[in-house]
């Protein structure tokens, strides 16, 4: 027995009983996803912001120390090129964790208890064409340039997961040099990141011999596979985490969403 | 954000909400799909409003995939249609119609989203085919092996059809 189209259109069309929108909630829901993508974005370096210490190439980044909750004060001596406090916090945050690296491929995971809401974050490289790859277990992460004058980034109560008191957190940053194959994050913005792409190959997020940024946070073993090809040279960078018990949100705004504040 | 959005969700909610059930094959997970493809709808509004329906299809298309990868991994679909019921029962054409609802849900996921928007949502083959992101010479042949799964046969016209 065979179906004929018609029938095969009638069976789909069979009633499904009517619902109604809440517009309301597809909006809140929209909110949360542009926040969340704009907290990627933050992380990603969005903010062409940032103090003046580090923007010329050949700086030497030297070792910082991780010291997790200290009271609300200055606890670790800053690597050179980062600030010790982020003056742009409400009050100025002492750093309360660091990580660095003298070269490049490389990856450290920066782990530290917040005291706030509000912590910041900086990058600093000594090139500032260096990709810097950001990976979080809550949002993925992001991929971005350095950019000359590091990156400055926030969390506020928005972005904050449940539970962001309570524990450790952490977050994995992975510098890469300039010339890393990966394709600029403005491609592939539409709803196809492999649009365009004359050889794709969605196993390894790959585009015409270029690394697509998303798959790199969120393919497993993509951004692996990428500095695996990538041959180990100096490039010196640091990231650091700002923090204190008493911080407030520093630019309060009326929907709160992420803060991206650039540093003077 | 009063440009447009309301009025579309108002007016596309009901037929999106069929699709994504179509996709599915349940109508709380068809009503999230929407929920969420619609909330992305609004992030992108400012630049989909003017043909928004191919990108909230190929959300709802996706979304289904991805959740289907990350939740149903162990289901397996019905894939044969089930033994032609009794002609003389007065149920027949019911039965026939759970019978093909039952064999597009044992589809691939690819074939049922081409089954789905092209007879269902009526867009063409290379609609479609924009909107999964792959080739129409792909789009046609899933769609053949998808037909001749579901023993659709677009030859035959409803009044031959063996009653």
């Amino acid at each position: 027995m065979s179906y004929t189209e018609e029938q095969l259109r009638a069976a789909l069309a069979e009633g499904v009983a009517p619902g109604s929108p809440d517009v309301q909630q597809i909006v809140r829901r929209g909110r949360r996803i542009r926040r969340r993508r704009r907290a990627g974005l933050t992380l990603a370096g969005l903010a062409v912001a940032a103090t003046a210490s580090l923007g010329v190439q050949g700086v030497l980044v030297g070792t910082a120390q991780v010291v997790e909750r200290p009271p609300t004060t200055v606890t670790v001596s800053a690597a050179p090129g980062l600030p010790p406090e982020n003056k742009q916090a409400l009050p100025p945050a002492p750093l309360i964790a660091s990580e660095s690296s003298a070269r490049v491929p490389a990856e450290k995971t920066v782990k530290f208890r917040p005291l706030s809401f509000f912590t910041s974050y900086r990058i600093v490289c000594a090139d500032p064409d260096a990709w810097v790859i950001v990976r979080t277990r809550r949002q993925g992460g992001t991929v971005s340039r350095c950019g000359p004058k590091g990156m400055t980034m926030s969390e506020n109560k928005e972005s904050a997961p449940s539970g962001w008191l309570k524990r450790t957190q952490e977050f994995e940053v992975w510098v890469l040099p300039a010339d890393a194959p990966i394709l600029s994050p403005r491609r592939g913005t539409g709803p196809d990141p492999y649009a365009g792409c004359t050889v794709a190959r969605k196993d390894v997020g790959w585009c015409d011999g270029e690394y697509l940024p998303m798959p790199l946070v969120r393919q497993p073993g993509a951004l692996e596979k990428l500095v695996a090809e990538i041959r180990s040279r100096p490039g010196a960078w640091a990231v650091g985490v700002y923090d204190r018990a008493d911080a407030t949100d520093p630019v309060p705004t009326v929907t709160h969403t992420i803060t991206v504040t650039p540093t003077e | 954000m009063d440009d447009g959005f309301d009025s579309f969700v108002v007016q596309r909610y009901d037929r999106l909400r069929h699709t994504a059930f179509l996709l599915t094959g349940d109508l709380a997970t068809a009503e999230d799909v929407v929920q969420t493809a619609l909330a992305k709808a609004w992030v992108a509004w400012g630049r989909i409003r003017t043909n928004p329906d191919s990108y909230v299809y190929r959300i709802v298309v996706n979304t289904h995939i991805s959740w289907w990868r990350r939740k149903w991994r162990d289901e397996v679909p019905s894939v044969d249609v089930p033994e032609r019921p009794d002609p003389h029962d007065f149920t027949t054409e019911v039965v026939r119609r759970q019978a093909l609802l039952m064999a597009i849900a044992g589809l691939s996921r690819s074939q049922r989203a081409i089954v789905v928007l092209h007879y269902f949502e009526q867009l063409t083959l290379t609609q479609c085919a924009e909107v999964l992101g792959c080739s129409l010479g792909t789009v046609k042949t899933q769609l053949g092996r998808a037909l001749k799964r579901l023993r659709v046969d677009p030859e035959i016209q409803p009044a031959e059809v063996e009653r």
